[in-house]
Formats: structure tokens, C-alpha cells, sequence
């Protein structure tokens, strides 16, 4: 049976020669003109039969598309505001934007974006850049607008948002082909230092005429020269500053060795004897780069990955405004073209987009991304609402109070800089072991001077300088870059985004974990817990919750439905919402109303003796009361809570033998916080309700002034905290400040991926010790051998290939973030 | 005189090259996307809809 649903505008618009599953034209091998649809191929025709054939799916697809009908309004695009923001002229028509676009992820889906200028007249080009979900695209301004663009490239699949961050990106773009052309030319010299080599080691053994070694010394001396002066001024310049503010560095011993290498190698080419080391410094600067590519490559990723998830928060907002002849007309415009006194409509299930006051409607706002209060706020005529809440309940006009870049939520923001600037960073192992290592390798250096200065002074600075160069810490160099690098990449699978390598080295000395409770703890939506009262009665509640949008509405249709039949036949009359208390209709004659316990008050509802006390128990338990009341006296009564999410208990379980101390830091009201914190087993005094974010803030503060502190939170109240805490961990369904300010996002529901995190750190962090002892141990034997004089270029040319490897192969068999592991 | 002394110039030579060129790739954003380009070969550009070409891959 097929059905027109789900016929696409792509479909209608080249009907004779266009898949109808895909929209791209169909070869002539394919055509049947006699068919009302044709394919491309054989596998659009099967999965279009199947989707005409399963109910399921195509009811998903339609509401699907109901849902993208209900957003389709981009004409905010348009807007002056928006198009100085993001809107590049090449030429008086040409345009040119770069947009994120959800949805993207493989092959198909760049060929269906890629072929918009056949689809819409106008667009010039677009192309697709998969690594950054973006698109760039260019079109002629005369002949098509953006918000068509946008249009079409939401009934494509794929919904447009403005790509916001293009500074960064360009910055991120500069440094990444820095580092690439630094590694090439690294990796050039390299490659020919050791072709050189190759050449002079075979010589060492079958001999060479004197002229053609100076030749390759000579040549060698060249390309160290190259390497060290381009690529390799890097850990000079590092080393330098650390130096200079006196602070220990990794890069501080390399530099010395390199420096020692290339200073010995020189003066024994130009006096033409000895060892020259060019080789080993060339694949040294080489590797080492490496290394740091590679981890620079997995941050950027995470980065981009988290600033991807930002952008979906939409930017406009609709604009009430009268028109010429007088009539009330609204329009889409980007926040940034918001103004005092603008009049904006707010529709059900919107985000408030500025600070501002009800001029009409009544309303409920969900308030828990800046205040943490898990149950909506009413809010009338008069009453202030701030940006960035969500209206729930029933469309509203409001009257901006300010411009969004004032507003509460852009104050927040603001906190999340004070936030980072009082974190105390962290000196990496590596770091400081590398100013120990500096220190012990010169005494040593200077032991081995002493000892054969009374033999020969020559043999004296030969060797100290050998010592110098094969204690060069090359494997001790790879080892952090390279195993935080592969965690990053695996932890990244596991959907734990991780921006900074120092993250898992913070996470080493057990101190205080935060925990936010609305959205973090809890499932941050509202559901039934207990019901009381006549199971009959439940039919009749679900068909008058059916007539309202509410959170607490959808609460009891969802979670009420398993405990009784719902009878279809009842019909509902005279539904009547009371904001802020509850509704009430007429079914089969009776009146019927459902709300609150404020309810009782205000339709003077009789109750019951036992229903008053088990009121009295749900309040005392952190649990809101809903009564439900049948011809002004209350038959049942139930109690919902936002749940605490299932693997909470598990999770913080699991953080306390670990050693650390768990707390709440809440904006929620006291007694539904305390609850949680019960039933999680949190001591009262590790437990803060009602608090604002500047609290939050300075209660983190204080308390990473003694210990590690980690922030756990996702709302806009938590971003200032996770920014201050040594590290701050957003987790799924964050808002867009909270992942900016934190250091690791956890882009899965549930606490356990802060368990996760943990021990991935933990095992990381061992790895990268089991590396330094390693390494250590190569550089020991070879200083060892450079003490007594019997070491050679040979065995120098083996050892360090040796110890790098492996150190590579610890780095890649490191156990942390394995898949197997929950 | 050697052939070395040929040898060994040409040899840094050809290996400048592949450098210079390696930068003037990254220098005009042929390696800022390393994902997207592999697959956008496998399209067909021309509009002729005379061969299998038309499929998508993997189908």
C-alpha cells in the first residue's frame, strides 16, 4: 500500500527523473515511465517499500517531519544583524556563509548537501567539510535568499545553525598547519640525516676514503643545521622561558641534549674526528614533534566536537511588531537585533530568548538551567522572566527589559572568566620530573669531566658531552604526549570528550566531588513516584491531562498509563486551566480536577484525614503532593519527584571507595536536596541547597584551595564552578556555557562516566609512570655507559629507537578507556 | 670526481622538493580536511544519466 505521507518536496519538484527515495536522478537503465515512482537504484526502491510498509516507521517519519514543519522559520537569516555577523560579500550578489549542520555523517550525505545548487536556483557552490560538520556555501543574493537555503537544507535532513565560532576555528586552522609544515620539514631531515648515517655506519665497518666522509659529515651537519634551527627552535624557545620564570620543564634536559649533540658533532666535523650525533638529533626533534602532534590533533578534535554541540542552541527570537496599515504581524530576528522595549512572542516549549517581563499570557517556566529548581515556576502578567529558562506551559508575549548581552544569563557567563582565572594549575609530571633530570644528568655530566680530566682532558669533555647527548631524555619526551593522546582518542569513543590532557593527571589525589542535583543527580524531568487512591480514577485523569502541555501533565500520562486501562470513550468538556495550580474538566458528567495542593485552598476542596497526613508525609519527604479531586472532594492523591537518576547510587558508591568525598551543590529548595542527599547517603554538611551560582562558585574556590575539586553540573548555574573546579566535568544535556567552561564533557546520560573518567585517569596516569621508568632505565644503562667510556654511536643509535618503541607500545597497551569496560 | 658528488645533492634536492611541495599543500588548506575530500571523489560531477555511475557507493 503506498501512501502519498511521506512524498518529498524533492519529489514533487523533478517528478519525471528523481528517486523517489532519494531525490537524485534515476539512470536511463532504471526508468520505467510507466511506474508512478521511479529509483536510482534497487536498494532506494527496497528501503522505500519498507518504509511504506512498517506503520511504525511511518508514523516516526511524519511526525518527524511535523516536527522540522514546526521549525522551518528561518527568516531570521535574513535579518541586517545576522547578516554583518556571519555574512561574508564577495562581490555585490555573491554571498557567502559558513554553516554547522546537524545530522552529517557520511558519504551520502555530502553528495545530497553538495548537490544544493541543483536543487535551488541560485546557490553558486557549497561545500562540505565532514571533519567540522560544516558547510560553506555561496550563492547569489539576487536570485535566493539565506533562510530559503536554511529552509532547504532542513527538509534535507540537515538543520542549519550559524557557525559562531569562526575566529577560533581560524586559529585552531593557522596552528594545525603550522605544526604540519614543522613536522614535515622535522621528518625531511630526519629521513635524510639517517640516509647519511646509513652511509657513514657502513663505512665505520667495510672503511671509507676520508674524502667522502667529510662529504657526509659535512652534508649531515647540514640537515642537523635545517632541523634544529627550524622545526627544532621549538624547545629552545620552551626551554628558554621555562628558565627564565624559573619553572621546571621537560623541554629544559631535551634542549641541553640537543644542544650538547649538535655542539660535540660540530666541532668533531670541523676538526675531523670523533662521532658526530646529526642522526640521532634530527629523528629526536622529529619524533618529539610527533608526539606533540598528536595530542594537540585529539584536544582540537574534543574541542570541536564540544563547540559543535553548543551551536544547536537556536539564536533568534520572534518579534511582535505592527506593520503599515496597523495589523500585528511577527518576524524572526537573531538575539543580537533584540531591543529595549521589543515586544517578543515566546511560544510553548521556546527558550525565553532576553530578560524581560509578561506583558500577556500565563505560563509556566522551567527555570532549572539557571536557578536549579526542579518543578516549573508560574509566572502571569507582570513577572520577570530571565533568558535562557524555557516557557512550558502556554505561549507568552514579553517585553525585553534589556539587550541580550546584559541579561542574567550573559552576567553568568561572564562569571565562568573570573572562574578560570582563579584555577590553580597543575605542573605535569613530566614537567617536573624534567627539572630534576636536568639537574642530575649535569652532576653527572660533571662527574665524568672529573674523573677522566685526570687521564686526558680531551677524553674528559668527549665524554661528559656523550653523557650529555645519550641522557637526552627522548622516550621521557614521548611518553606523556603519546599516552594521553591514545586515552583521549579512546575515551572520545566512549563519549567522554576530553579538552585537556591535565585533566587526567588532577584527577590522581582523591579530593571532593560536586555533584548539581537537578540534571545531574536526578533525571531532571518530573515523574510519578506514588499513587494513592481508586485505580478506576485513572482513565479519567489521563483524558484531562491529555487537554494540557505540562511538565507535570506529561509526568502522570506517562508514568500513570501502566496502572490503569485508558478508556477512549470518555469525552472531556469544559476544560479549564488554573496556571500555577492545576486543571479541571467535566467527563461523563462529574467535575474532575487535578492539581496541586494549593488546589484545596483555592476550589475549597474537602480531604480526608489519612490523604491530609500522607500530604504531610510527601512534603516532609522532598515529594510534591498532586490531589485529584472528583465533584469538590479528593479521591486520590499522588506524589511526583524528579527521580534520581538509576546509576547514581552506583556511581557515587563507587567515587567514595575511591577515596573522594561527594556533595550537593544545589540551587533546588531544601527539602527536596536534603532528600536526595539521603537517599545517596551525603552527610547534611556536604549537602547546599538554594544557592546562587556565585555561591557555587566561591564554595568550589574554597574548597580547590585545599584539595582537587571536581564540579559535576549541566545548567548555566553550575558553568562558573566547573570553570573554577581543578576540573569540571559537564555532563549529557548540558547547557551550551557549562560545556565551554568545562574541561571534560560526558556526552552520555548517567554518572557512571565520571567513574568512567576516573579510572581511565588512574590507569593513564600509571602507564605514563610505567613509561618513565622505562625510559629512565634506558637513559641509566646508556649514562652508565658513557661514564666508563665504552659507549659508542652504535649503541647509542640502538638504544634510542629502542627506548622510544617502547615507550609507544606501553602507550598503546595502556588499559584505560578499553571498550570492554563499562 | 665521484658520482657522489652528483648523487648526494640531488638526492637533498628532490627531498627539498617534496617539502616545498608538502607546505604549498597545507598552505592552500589541502590537509585542513582530510575526511571530505576522499569521499567527494567517488561523485560523479557530469549530469549524463547514461551509466551506473548515478549510484550512490555502497548500494
Amino acid at each position: 500500500m503506498l501512501s502519498e505521507s511521506i512524498s518529498t518536496d524533492l519529489e514533487q519538484r523533478n517528478q519525471q527523473c528523481s528517486c523517489a527515495h532519494c531525490g537524485l536522478p534515476v539512470p536511463a537503465s532504471m526508468r520505467h515511465p510507466e511506474n508512478v515512482r521511479m529509483f536510482c537504484c534497487h536498494g532506494c526502491e527496497t528501503a522505500y517499500l519498507i518504509l511504506q510498509d512498517d506503520d511504525e516507521l511511518r508514523k516516526t517519519l511524519q511526525e518527524r517531519q511535523q516536527h522540522s514543519n514546526r521549525d522551518l522559520d528561518y527568516t531570521s537569516m535574513d535579518h541586517d544583524a545576522f547578516k554583518t555577523r556571519y555574512v561574508r560579500s564577495l562581490s555585490p550578489e555573491r554571498r557567502q556563509i559558513r554553516l554547522l549542520l546537524e545530522g552529517i555523517y557520511c558519504s551520502s550525505c555530502v553528495f545530497a548537501i553538495e548537490k544544493l545548487s541543483q536543487y535551488l536556483e541560485g546557490v553558486i557552490s557549497s561545500r562540505v567539510n565532514l571533519t567540522s560538520s560544516t558547510v560553506t556555501i555561496e550563492w547569489n543574493s539576487d536570485l535566493v535568499s539565506l533562510s530559503m537555503i536554511a529552509q532547504t537544507l532542513h527538509r534535507l535532513g540537515y538543520p542549519p545553525h550559524p557557525a559562531d565560532d569562526d575566529r577560533f576555528a581560524e586559529i585552531g586552522r593557522a596552528e594545525n598547519r603550522k605544526r604540519l609544515i614543522n613536522l614535515a620539514v622535522a621528518g625531511a631531515c630526519a629521513g635524510n640525516a639517517m640516509m647519511i648515517a646509513f652511509a657513514l655506519y657502513s663505512g665505520v665497518f667495510s672503511g671509507m676514503a676520508a674524502e667522502y666522509l667529510h662529504l657526509f659529515r659535512w652534508t649531515s651537519l647540514i640537515v642537523a643545521t635545517v632541523s634544529l634551527c627550524g622545526p627544532g627552535s621549538l624547545f629552545f624557545r620552551t626551554a628558554w622561558s621555562a628558565l627564565k620564570t624559573r619553572t621546571s620543564h621537560m623541554d629544559v634536559p631535551v634542549a641541553v641534549g640537543l644542544l650538547a649533540g649538535y655542539g660535540l658533532g660540530l666541532a668533531n666535523t670541523v676538526l675531523g674526528r670523533g662521532e658526530i650525533y646529526f642522526d640521532s638529533i634530527s629523528v629526536l626533534v622529529f619524533l618529539l614533534l610527533v608526539g606533540r602532534y598528536l595530542q594537540f590533533w585529539q584536544q582540537r578534535k574534543a574541542v570541536h566536537q564540544i563547540s559543535l554541540l553548543k551551536a544547536l542552541t537556536p539564536q533568534y527570537a520572534r518579534r511582535i511588531k505592527h506593520d503599515h496599515e496597523g495589523q500585528q504581524v511577527t518576524e524572526s530576528i537573531p538575539l543580537d537585533a533584540i531591543e529595549i522595549g521589543d515586544v517578543l512572542e515566546v511560544r510553548a516549549g521556546d527558550l525565553i530568548p532576553v530578560d524581560g517581563v509578561v506583558s500577556s499570557g500565563n505560563s509556566s517556566i522551567d527555570c532549572s538551567i539557571l536557578t536549579g529548581e526542579s518543578i516549573g515556576v508560574p509566572v502571569t502578567v507582570g513577572d520577570h522572566v530571565s533568558a535562557g529558562t524555557t516557557n512550558l506551559l502556554s505561549p507568552l508575549v514579553i517585553q525585553a527589559k534589556c539587550l541580550v548581552a546584559h541579561s542574567r544569563l550573559s552576567e553568568i557567563a561572564s562569571l565562568v572568566e573570573a572562574g578560570i582565572q582563579s584555577k590553580t594549575p597543575i605542573v605535569q609530571f613530566a614537567n617536573a620530573i624534567g627539572g630534576y633530570f636536568v639537574v642530575i644528568v649535569l652532576l653527572l655530566a660533571g662527574l665524568t669531566f672529573a674523573g677522566w680530566a685526570t687521564f686526558s682532558l680531551e677524553l674528559a669533555i668527549n665524554h661528559a658531552m656523550t653523557l650529555l647527548i645519550v641522557a637526552c631524555p627522548c622516550a621521557l619526551g614521548l611518553a606523556t604526549p603519546f599516552t594521553i593522546a591514545i586515552a583521549q582518542a579512546r575515551a572520545a569513543r566512549q563519549q567522554i570528550l576530553v579538552k585537556s590532557g591535565d585533566v587526567f593527571e588532577h584527577l590522581q589525589q582523591p579530593g571532593t566531588v560536586w555533584l548539581d542535583k537537578t540534571g545531574t543527580i536526578t533525571e531532571g524531568k518530573i515523574s510519578v513516584v506514588e499513587y494513592q487512591g481508586e485505580t478506576e480514577l485513572i482513565p479519567a485523569i489521563l483524558a484531562i491531562e491529555k487537554q494540557v502541555v505540562h511538565p507535570i501533565a506529561n509526568a502522570l500520562l506517562r508514568d500513570l498509563v501502566s496502572t490503569g486501562e485508558l478508556s477512549e470513550t470518555d469525552h472531556v468538556e469544559e476544560v479549564n486551566t488554573l496556571p500555577g495550580y492545576g486543571v479541571c474538566g467535566r467527563i461523563n458528567g462529574a467535575t474532575i480536577a487535578v492539581g496541586s495542593e494549593k488546589l484545596i485552598e483555592k476550589m475549597t476542596l474537602s480531604i480526608s484525614e489519612p490523604f491530609k497526613k500522607q500530604l504531610n508525609r510527601y512534603h516532609q519527604s522532598g515529594l510534591t503532593g498532586i490531589v485529584i479531586a472528583v465533584d469538590g472532594t479528593v479521591q486520590a492523591i499522588c506524589a511526583i519527584s524528579d527521580q534520581i537518576r538509576p546509576d547514581a547510587s552506583i556511581a557515587i558508591e563507587q567515587l567514595k571507595s575511591a577515596g573522594w568525598k561527594v556533595g550537593i551543590l544545589s540551587g533546588d529548595h531544601v527539602e527536596v536536596v536534603n532528600k536526595v542527599g539521603k537517599q545517596l547517603g551525603i552527610p547534611e554538611e556536604m549537602t547546599f541547597s538554594q544557592i546562587s551560582p556565585e555561591q557555587k562558585l566561591e564554595i568550589v574556590k574554597e574548597s580547590s584551595k585545599q584539595e582537587t575539586t571536581i564540579m559535576v553540573g549541566d545548567g548555566v548555574n553550575d558553568s562558573a564552578s566547573l570553570a573554577a573546579a581543578s576540573v569540571g566535568i559537564a555532563v549529557h544535556g548540558g547547557a551550551a556555557v557549562s560545556l565551554q567552561a568545562a574541561d571534560v564533557y560526558i556526552n552520555r546520560p548517567g554518572l557512571l562516566g565520571i567513574t568512567a573518567l576516573m579510572q581511565g585517569a588512574k590507569k593513564t596516569v600509571r602507564t605514563i609512570r610505567l613509561n618513565f621508568a622505562v625510559s629512565l632505565s634506558y637513559n641509566i644503562i646508556a649514562a652508565g655507559l658513557a661514564m666508563s667510556g665504552m659507549i659508542n654511536p652504535i649503541i647509542a643509535a640502538i638504544l634510542m629507537p629502542l627506548s622510544s618503541l617502547s615507550v609507544l607500545t606501553i602507550a598503546f597497551l595502556n588499559p584505560a578507556f578499553r571498550v570492554d569496560q563499562p | 670526481m665521484s658520482v657522489i658528488y652528483v648523487a648526494l645533492p640531488i638526492a637533498l634536492l628532490l627531498g627539498t622538493a617534496a617539502v616545498i611541495a608538502f607546505i604549498w599543500s597545507v598552505n592552500n588548506g589541502q590537509l585542513d580536511d582530510l575526511e571530505t575530500p576522499a569521499i567527494r571523489m567517488l561523485r560523479d560531477d557530469s549530469r549524463k544519466a547514461t551509466s551506473e555511475k548515478h549510484r550512490k557507493p555502497g548500494e
